[in-house]
């Protein structure tokens, strides 16, 4: 179990738009508090323990530019994939051990559960029993059929939960106004008091989610109209009006989505609307077929209404509660992963993106850990999937077959800081782990692999050189487009920066090292402070801003202190002829241009003298 | 009286001369009990008993043979005990390939690095392009073992490893032979931590932070 929230929850991350078909009451309030901190809370332990959420807060950063890369890399692909993601997280509900793949005990991923005495992530053992702790939240999330009973009854819990999550939030994110807007929309959703609206909410979040890893905002406005189109028209207002509210606490006029979205007075339609439709699925999961031609055609087919319509109609819910908390079969999941892909490798594109998913998911934990094993861990779970995959698609599982896969995941992971997370397993695993086994393989393997994309050039590609320089070409024009509109994205311009701003003042006199030193200092604190430039978070832009107008008000006090330091440099010359003009100088930058206290100092230079 | 131990195997050679079959034969064919599972069959472990009741056990390294992988294989011959270079009996390319890897492991693996040279699929002799006494030759001059095998009906599989366990020193147990390993070309740069821990005694005086 332990396992498979991790894993469900990481999908989720992986792909937003799984998360959408996934998410209910609490993770939908989760959710978008997630968003705004950039941070990867499990929509699981989103109402669990208040530690929970911290640890995970705390403990989920580095991993941040992955979802960033996978909703970025096949933003499109990865909408139909979903449906694809609820039967593998079905079939993943509850693993307690796969007797098929008895494998490396202790680096086995899906025996977690079982090993938990000597299991190296400790991590995931915490989130075990919090997790049971919190069984009642987390298990409608995991179960990919939740019933509409099982609904109404977490739509209570949510109730109780959600202002205490809130308030968690709150504490935790300096943005109580947005937190308090998404109280409003929860306790909106809880008191109509209708799960199945929730279904029908769904898309909301996929649109917010992916919107902010697209970069420039004409883009973003064009993949919400595509997504919108694939939607049904209630949801496409639903998702609009969450957009602009959206938009709202962004404080960001985009005129171009102003389009889509239309304005804020439509607010009130959609939830018209929203009735509505729930209303429909009211009917739909009272099994009358009816008005299916009337409500279902204009919803998108990967919604997951219709299965629960359908298990609503032969299974019992406690039937379907077992079944959907049965031990994991990982023949059965490799069955199925089978099924999906009938061509060799890159065959069947959904379970060749859900296979990367996951693999890309364990791999880029390895940011996450400390311990050189917990590392070599992430490696061994991540090179795991790849063998399943190519076991389940009757590949030979060697090096030919492997090799390759194994560099392609490492491209799609973009895992942060992998080099150096490398050099660290070699500087500090032990030796003779390091030179032995089965680890020791795979490691190596993935340094050969990340050394072979370091060095990788044309004619190591399949590709003709027209397509590579196509390709490159659209990279090279892809990153300038992206550079021009994050001008202040990189943190390397401001020590420029720094510079232009104080060349008179470094002209001035030796003491301006220790203003520099105060002023970079200054500007490291509002760094740290302003979060990861590299997240194309929906706060992104607002946080640019907020950096501009430090940046702004910095540079007016710049100003402001070169101004008063001619002023008063040239008020002292005149009552301190004797004294040097450099050091006047140094007296005035040093004073930052105060009279009184570059008086007060020359008078004792004078005195002293 | 029993010893064991433990030498890493990589196996090199053009792709699809056959290494994973040969690999494959001789670790499922015998001692199927004894085997561990591993992820995949790049990395593959096989015991072998010797007569004087020794067991080897090797941990063998598949590698990619495509040309374009070519520069990975320092990562896994690196620390290599002994290395199995294989080629198709029935390709002379694919000898060609195995002599240039044959350079490569002489001029940049462990000096003692104990060498095979193996043309597998002799079942499809008919169609031989490579003789055995060509090979023969070719592996006495740069004194490496040679065997041909079969991967498809097994024959002289086993043999070679075997062979290649009896030439392994068996004197020094393999931790010590490891370590020997790390003043190769791909000496590894560790940290000693015990070192750091004394140097910084002084300074952790003052600073406690």
């Amino acid at each position: 179990m332990s396992f498979n929230s991790h894993l469900a929850f990481n999908i989720k991350k992986a792909t937003p738009t799984t998360s959408t078909t996934n998410t209910n009451t609490t993770s939908l309030s989760a959710a978008p508090s997630n968003e705004r901190a950039h941070s990867k809370s499990n929509n699981g332990d989103g109402g669990a323990s208040k530690s929970q959420i911290g640890a995970d807060i705390g403990t989920s950063s580095p991993k941040l530019p992955m979802p960033h890369l996978a909703s970025k890399s096949t933003p499109t692909t990865s909408e139909p994939n979903t449906p694809k993601f609820n039967s593998v997280g079905k079939s993943t509900t509850l693993s307690n051990t796969i007797p098929a793949v008895a494998l490396d005990e202790s680096s086995n991923m899906k025996t977690k559960k079982d090993s938990i005495g000597k299991d190296l992530i400790g991590l995931f053992d915490k989130f075990d029993i919090d997790n049971n702790k919190s069984a009642n939240k987390s298990e409608p999330e995991e179960s990919d059929d939740p019933v509409t009973e099982k609904y109404k009854e977490f739509a209570k819990q949510a109730k109780k939960e959600d202002p205490k999550e809130d308030d968690i939030f709150a504490s935790k994110e300096k943005k109580a106004s947005e937190t308090n807007e998404f109280k409003e929309s929860n306790d909106d959703q809880v008191t109509e008091k209708v799960v199945e609206s929730e279904i029908s909410e769904k898309p909301t979040p996929s649109s917010m989610t992916i919107q902010p890893y697209i970069i420039p905002n004409t883009n973003m406005a064009a993949t919400s109209k595509i997504e919108n189109t694939g939607l049904s028209s209630p949801i496409k207002s639903l998702s609009s009006e969450h957009e602009s509210e959206f938009d709202e606490k962004k404080e960001e006029k985009d005129k171009s989505l102003d389009d889509i979205t239309g304005n804020e007075e439509e607010q009130s339609a959609p939830v018209e609307e929203y009735e509505l439709k729930t209303a429909n699925d009211k009917t739909n999961l009272s099994q009358s077929p009816d008005s299916e031609p009337t409500s279902i055609p204009i919803r998108p087919p990967r919604h997951r209404n219709n299965s629960i319509r359908e298990t609503q109609v032969h299974v019992n819910p406690e039937e379907q509660y077992l079944q959907s908390h049965k031990p994991f079969d990982f023949q059965n999941f490799l069955n199925h992963l089978k099924k999906k892909s009938a061509d060799p490798i890159l065959g069947n594109k959904k379970a060749d993106l859900s296979f990367m998913e996951y693999a890309i998911t364990e791999l880029n934990k390895i940011d996450k850990y400390r311990a050189p094993r917990d590392k070599i861990i992430c490696i061994l779970n991540s090179c795991k999937i790849i063998f399943s995959f190519l076991k389940a698609n009757s590949k030979e599982t060697n090096a030919d077959a492997f090799m390759p896969l194994l560099i392609l995941i490492i491209i799609k992971s973009r895992t942060p800081n992998i080099i150096s997370n490398i050099h660290y397993i070699e500087s500090y695993r032990g030796e003779e782990w390091l030179n032995h086994g089965e680890t020791s393989y795979y490691l190596s393997s993935l340094q050969g692999a990340v050394g072979f994309i370091q060095s990788i050039s044309f004619d190591k590609l399949t590709i003709s050189k027209e397509a590579y320089d196509a390709h490159i070409e659209a990279w090279e024009a892809q990153k300038k487009t992206f550079e021009i509109s994050q001008p202040t994205k990189l943190v390397q311009p401001q020590p420029h920066h720094l510079n232009e701003n104080n060349g008179p003042q470094h002209s001035l006199s030796p003491s301006n090292v220790l203003f520099t030193s105060a002023e970079m200092f200054t500007k490291s604190l509002s760094n740290f402070l302003s979060p990861s430039p590299q997240n194309e978070s929906p706060l992104a832009d607002q946080q640019r801003e907020q950096q501009e107008q430090t940046q702004n008000s910095i540079r007016e006090e710049e100003e402001r202190i070169k101004r008063e330091s001619d002023k008063t440099y040239s008020q002292l010359k005149e009552m301190f002829p004797a004294l040097d003009k450099s050091i006047l100088k140094d007296v005035v930058t040093m004073n930052k241009g105060a009279l009184e206290e570059s008086l007060d100092s020359c008078l004792q230079l004078v005195n002293e003298i | 009286m029993s010893k064991q131990f433990q030498f890493k195997l990589v196996l090199l050679g053009e792709s699809a001369v056959g290494k994973s079959s040969l690999v494959l034969r001789f670790v499922k064919d015998q001692f199927d009990d004894y085997r561990e599972s591993t992820i995949g069959a790049a990395f593959l472990t096989q015991t072998v008993s010797l007569d004087d009741g020794t067991t080897v056990k090797f941990e063998i390294w598949d590698t990619a043979g495509q040309e374009r992988y070519k520069s990975l294989a320092p990562m896994y011959y690196r620390n290599a005990n002994c290395a199995v270079v294989v080629y198709d009996i029935t390709q002379t390319a694919s000898l060609e390939k195995a002599k240039s890897w044959i350079r490569e492991l002489q001029r940049q693996a462990d000096p003692s690095i104990v060498i095979a040279l193996c043309g597998n699929k002799s079942d499809l002799a008919a169609r031989r392009q490579v003789t055995q006494e060509e090979a023969q030759k070719y592996a006495e001059e740069e004194g490496l073992m040679w065997g041909e095998t079969s991967a498809k009906s097994g024959e002289g599989v086993s043999d070679i490893f075997t062979a290649i366990a009896k030439k392994l020193p068996l004197t020094a147990p393999p931790s010590a032979r490891a370590g020997g390993a790390r003043t190769g070309p791909a000496a590894r740069t560790g940290v000693d931590l015990n070192k750091q821990t004394n140097a910084q005694g002084g300074q952790n005086e003052q600073c406690n932070c």
